[in-house]
């Protein structure tokens, strides 16, 4: 077993290169999202970075209804309905570099939406994104809450995306807002299904933006956990 | 790198961001020779020096005459007194 985390890890970095994703099928089921994390890079720990917020260097994800969860949750603000494509932790002065999905208790219809930052660039312009400005919708007292949608950071691009918790701050912001809101991406998106234990998605966060399907009654058992990396081991 | 949660606000993308904003408020007027023209202008120029000074180091950009706790500020530390007022180094 652990030769298929290793064969998966030598496709993992050549797939994120290419796509920005990288889909790994029933990968390790009987490891610890912590153990795959580890293995395939280097875990962010969310609660040294965010201490007293209780949130666990892993998080489970499960359906919930809108009132079942916070208003700084995608879930408290869309419940079981689709989540729009954006970018993790967009409202973080350096989001981390990728993360991984992976299934626990899979459904067989609920899809996770993945949309490269070029399509966006394309039809936004890279100019618009590059000149974008977003204020955070709450930002901290003492520091700068206003974050641009395109940035360099130790040489890579980062990209960055969220309708709920950025707010535009400039034209460009606007106009940018309004491209991605309004237009139809069913084409350019690449749709993937957690479906059974082990499958595992590792994203680009500064180069992809993902959103997940509307979640059926049948799929209320679904269950995936989230890791976030700062790095991905080569 | 890993992930920081928030942005100094001396830090050179911070700093960057302002200036960007400034300079849309700047093209929003028609009229070059309006007054607000030059406003938005040299506020813009102003925030690019100090974005480019703090790309070097935010130390640069603390007022060290008016007390090290502006220096300290500037490394990233939190203020050390309640009424602390950062004070950055003058442009004229």
């Amino acid at each position: 077993m652990e030769t298929a985390l290793e064969r998966a890890r030598a496709t993992v970095l050549a797939d994120l290169e290419r796509e920005g994703f990288s889909v790994c099928p029933r990968l390790s089921p009987e490891l610890t999202t912590s153990q795959v994390a580890n293995r395939i890079g280097k875990m962010v720990d969310v609660s040294e970075l965010l201490p007293g917020s209780g949130i666990p260097p892993v998080q489970t994800l499960i359906p919930r209804q809108v009132d079942e969860a916070g208003p700084n949750q995608y879930s408290g603000n869309y419940g079981l309905g689709a989540f729009p494509l954006h970018t993790d932790l967009a409202h973080w002065a350096i989001p981390p570099h990728y993360f991984i999905l992976r299934c626990i208790v899979g459904s067989k219809n609920v899809l996770t939406n993945l949309l490269s930052r070029a399509e966006v660039l394309k039809r936004v312009g890279a100019s618009t994104a590059g000149r974008a400005v977003f204020r955070i919708r709450k930002p901290r007292a003492g520091h700068c809450g206003l974050l641009r949608a395109m940035g360099h950071t130790d040489g890579a691009e980062l990209f960055r995306w969220d309708p709920i918790f950025l707010l535009p701050f400039n034209v460009q912001a606007q106009q940018m807002a309004s491209t991605i809101m309004n237009s139809d991406w069913h084409g350019m998106t690449h749709k993937i299904l957690l479906q059974h234990p082990g499958d595992t998605i590792v994203i680009d966060n500064w180069r992809s933006l993902h959103g997940r399907a509307n979640v059926t009654v049948d799929s209320m058992t679904r269950r995936i956990e989230r890791a976030y990396l700062s790095e991905v081991w080569a | 790198m890993n992930a920081k949660v928030t942005q100094h606000p001396w830090s050179p993308d911070a700093l960057f961001s302002k200036a960007l904003v400034y300079v849309g408020e700047m093209e929003r007027v028609d009229d070059p020779g309006d007054w607000r023209s030059g406003l938005w202008s040299s506020l813009s120029l102003e925030l690019l020096l100090r974005a480019a000074l703090a790309n070097i180091s935010p130390v640069l950009l603390a007022n060290s005459k008016a007390g090290w706790r502006n220096t300290h500020y500037a490394l990233g530390h939190a203020p050390t007194r309640k009424e602390f007022i950062p004070k950055s180094v003058l442009a004229g």
